[in-house]
């Protein structure tokens, strides 16, 4: 618990990180002045929830480089969260009628409701009236520095969306495209905790694809740095209903061929693992189309809407090609479109039909 | 002098809730505590495959995730006629015994410590211990530019806090420890099912994880150490409370709530013979009205009802519920669930009561023997306590060897029903299915039945009734009202889900 010595490990590690971002001129120096100018209240984190479950900011917890605690008493003024915040009720209006225009940074986690459906979400009561929380949200990102939307559900609606009631993620739901998102579901921690660093260090958003994300962490697909990739290229394949031997999961519902993240070679909770080493699939959280139009989940996935492919629809034959096409590589098309077609047993016969 | 108090939102809860309190000569007289969010995931649910339940019962709350699948899962077996093996069993009841600790391990260190110690008197540490003087030092600081919130609010007129710097440096560092503790689990979740929070590897029917020997030897070593934590810094902070100033407040009966207490169990340990969904549990169901614990009574699902006249639903047709956003009397986006008509409280007081946990009826009865905030706090550390011993013998049968036998969830119509605590409450997670799809899943939380609104009959929830009598003098004396709330684990998220 020297959290002296917590910070200087940190600091070196960001600088790692920054690095392999291509970033690498920054000095120890830089690093730990850029903490001290957040961890003076310069640049304050205010954290709103919309339609949310709550795993995001736990997920964020589980940071470690720095841990939660470092993050709190060194770096981060966290003014409002919903745990974290110990400002309720009046306290909690109070401290946003405090913030300063373009002096704080905005995390919304959860999806927004339609405007017709604003009570779904109150954020709070303030002088006897319900506040609504996408109006809120509205006001506070206009006034914001930089706005994050965390999760799958603040970045594109995610899971609460329903046929009846639109529900969106905040970019969608405010009209804002200068909006950072940060899929997953929940997503890593290192997503947030360093797009958040590359912030306050650069003062500026960090390179983004066409949906916002950041390129550091969303330009590959689980597919690409599997453990299983091997497997697959070998055709060797857990069938439906088999125990696990190893194989590669696709016909057991795996959704990592068309999921943008580097889970595989980042690994979770201080790398103990991730969700393909288990056993289970990858379920594609941190896609646009999570989750209904991914789901039965432990179906092959036949009918995918691929949204870096401008929303053509791939069958399971063509999703290892378009997967590829998308990343710009002719050859590892090449390579993905023979494993499928060398098996020792037959997969499309395996493949189950959504219905 | 009647004076009123709106609090919304409550701090340091998920869910935006509302928290109105009328006080009359130092005393909470009435309550009302509604949700202010609802993302009608019953709805959300309608139309997935039957197999994705657990998935989408994950995103109830990330505080009871595995909770919430877990019921789910016993729905869908329920309705599939699928019996899960003693390994599965054994990786269920591990993954929510390390959910269980979690859940009371950060509600008493994150949410609770600084209505029992005064947090800011660490600024009195003299000793040379470098990490405390740091500590101490960045404390201070904080609290000179009035950035403490995340840790504690200014009290420092309150009779009921400990103030002794070295109890108060001693609160501290557990503190600090509990938050590497919940990290820890959360590493022993991942190495079972992937991830943490909303792992992956939840399915119904078996597990199928095979879990090599080093991994097994991390989360053997895990729990030893989130076992000491607890025998030595959990119970160690218990005791100090049990016979600190706060036992006063227990002699007053402070939150003492409805006196109805219900569990489903918890911790399935095989099948009952001849009974489709009955499995023994280590904790057994059962539910007792009015505090007499000495005559438990079995639960029947027929008597389990759910009012809406405060809440912002309707019926309509067919029996099915929807939201009315216009209704005036409404103040929840929480059901009121009731048991034969009556308010119960579920939860770790609720599991204790009902099994009579023999070990927790000796410390209830020096403490003098009613529920109150205090005896909820005591049966969080004692249930986490026994789960962990429970958790480190579960973890032996993951290495014995066996071909998990895999089912399919047949595409057909029918109905489950999955009743089990997670570490909040009962959870009953009901589901009807049409060829495989789902067309109505009804959930219950434990937060549904302690945080609910009151009833047609205009009975007051379980926790608006413990808020009754609660001392408070206005709006910077809440320390003994939060002590109360949140002595029930609430989560808004899981109540209105």
């Amino acid at each position: 618990m020297n959290f002296d010595l917590d910070r200087r490990e940190f600091i070196r590690y960001t600088i790692s990180v920054l690095a392999a971002f291509g970033l690498g001129s920054h000095s120890i120096n830089d690093v730990a002045a850029a903490f001290e100018r957040i961890g003076t209240g310069k640049a304050p984190i205010v954290w709103i929830t919309g339609l949310y479950c709550g795993a995001c900011a736990e997920s964020v917890a589980n940071t470690s480089n720095p841990d939660i605690s470092s993050l709190l008493l060194s770096t981060l003024s966290l003014k409002v969260h919903p745990v974290y915040g110990a400002m309720g009720g009046p306290g909690f209006f109070d401290q946003l009628a405090k913030l300063r225009d373009d002096d704080y940074i905005l995390i919304v986690e959860g999806a927004l409701p339609e405007k017709k459906y604003e009570k779904l979400l109150s954020a709070g009561v303030n002088n006897d009236r319900r506040v609504a929380g996408t109006g809120l949200i509205d006001h506070l990102a206009s006034r914001a520095a930089a706005v994050i939307a965390v999760g799958t559900c603040a970045s594109f609606g995610g899971i609460f969306r329903t046929d009846d009631v639109k529900v969106t993620g905040v970019s969608e739901a405010i009209g804002s495209k200068n909006i950072i998102n940060i899929p997953g579901c929940p997503p890593h921690p290192d997503w947030l905790v360093l797009t958040l660093l590359y912030l306050v260090m650069e003062g500026k958003a960090p390179s983004i694809d066409h949906l916002n994300r950041p390129k550091a962490f969303y330009s590959k697909t689980v597919h690409d740095a599997c453990q299983r990739r091997l497997a697959f290229e070998n055709g060797h394949f857990v069938e439906p209903l088999a125990a696990d031997d190893g194989g590669c999961l696709y016909k057991t519902g795996c959704k990592g061929p068309m999921t943008f993240a580097d889970c595989p070679s980042r690994l979770w909770n201080d790398g103990a693992g991730w969700c393909v080493a288990s056993g289970g699939i990858c379920i594609g959280c941190s896609q646009p189309e999570f989750m209904r139009e991914l789901a039965p989940l432990h179906l092959t996935a036949t009918d995918v809407k691929l949204p870096l492919l401008g929303g053509r629809r791939a069958g399971a034959d063509k999703i290892g090609l378009g997967i590829a096409a998308a990343a710009g590589s002719a050859a590892a098309a090449h390579l993905v479109s023979r494993a499928l077609s060398r098996k020792p047993k037959d997969t499309d016969s395996q493949t189950v039909d959504d219905e | 002098m009647m004076s009123k108090l709106t609090l919304s939102p409550v701090p340091h809860v998920n869910g935006p809730l509302s928290l109105v309190l009328e006080i009359e000569q130092g005393r909470v007289v009435e309550a009302h505590i509604g949700a202010l969010s609802h993302r009608r995931l019953e709805s959300v649910a309608r139309g997935y495959h039957v197999r994705d339940l657990p998935q989408i019962a994950r995103r109830v709350s990330a505080q009871a995730s595995f909770g919430h699948s877990h019921a789910a899962m016993l729905a869908v077996e329920d309705f599939a006629d699928i019996q899960p093996d003693g390994y599965t069993q054994a990786v269920r009841n591990l993954l929510l015994a390390l959910e269980l600790v979690r859940t009371h391990i950060n509600q008493f260190y994150e949410v609770y410590l600084d209505k029992i110690f005064s947090l800011p008197r660490i600024r009195d540490y003299e000793g040379n211990e470098q990490a405390l003087i740091e500590m101490r030092n960045r404390i201070k600081y904080l609290d000179m530019i009035e950035d403490t919130a995340p840790y504690f609010l200014k009290s420092d007129s309150d009779p009921w806090l400990i103030y002794d710097t070295s109890r108060v440096v001693a609160a501290w560092i557990n503190r600090f420890r509990a938050q590497s503790i919940a990290k820890l689990i959360g590493r022993c979740a991942a190495l079972l099912e992937g991830r943490s929070p909303h792992g992956v590897a939840d399915r119904p029917g078996n597990f199928i994880n095979k879990l090599r020997f080093p991994e097994f030897e991390r989360i053997r070593e895990s729990l030893s150490e989130i076992k000491l934590f607890i025998d030595k810094a959990y119970m160690e902070d218990m005791l100090v409370i049990a016979t600190g100033p706060l036992a006063g407040l227990h002699q007053e009966k402070i939150g003492y709530g409805v006196g109805n207490f219900m569990t489903f169990g918890m911790f399935d340990l095989g099948r009952n013979d001849g009974q489709r969904t009955g499995t023994k549990r280590l904790i057994p169901a059962g539910i007792v009205f009015s505090t007499d614990w000495k005559d438990t009574q079995s639960v029947n699902v027929k008597k389990i009802t759910e009012e809406l006249k405060y809440s912002w639903f309707q019926r309509v047709d067919g029996g099915m519920v929807e939201i009315d956003l216009e209704k005036r009397q409404a103040y929840s986006f929480i059901k009121a669930a009731r048991y034969q008509g009556s308010p119960v409280e579920t939860g770790p007081l609720a599991r204790m009561m009902v099994s009579s946990d023999r070990g927790f009826m000796a410390i209830l009865d020096l403490i003098g023997p009613w529920p109150s905030f205090l005896t909820r706090l005591i049966a969080g550390a004692f249930e986490s306590q026994q789960a962990i011993n429970k958790a480190i013998s579960w973890t032996d049968l993951l290495l014995t060897s066996r071909q998990p036998e895999i089912k399919l969830v047949p595409e057909e119509d029918g109905d489950g029903t999955g009743m089990i605590d997670g570490p909040g409450g009962a959870i009953m997670s009901r589901i009807r299915v049409n060829q495989g799809r789902i067309m109505k899943w009804d959930l219950l939380d434990g937060s549904t039945w302690n945080v609910s609104p009151r009833d047609d009959s205009m009975l007051k929830g379980p926790m608006e009734q413990a808020l009754i009598g609660t001392p408070c003098e206005g709006p910077e004396d809440l320390n003994s009202v939060y002590r109360v709330f949140y002595s029930f684990t609430p989560c808004g998220l899981s109540a209105a889900h």
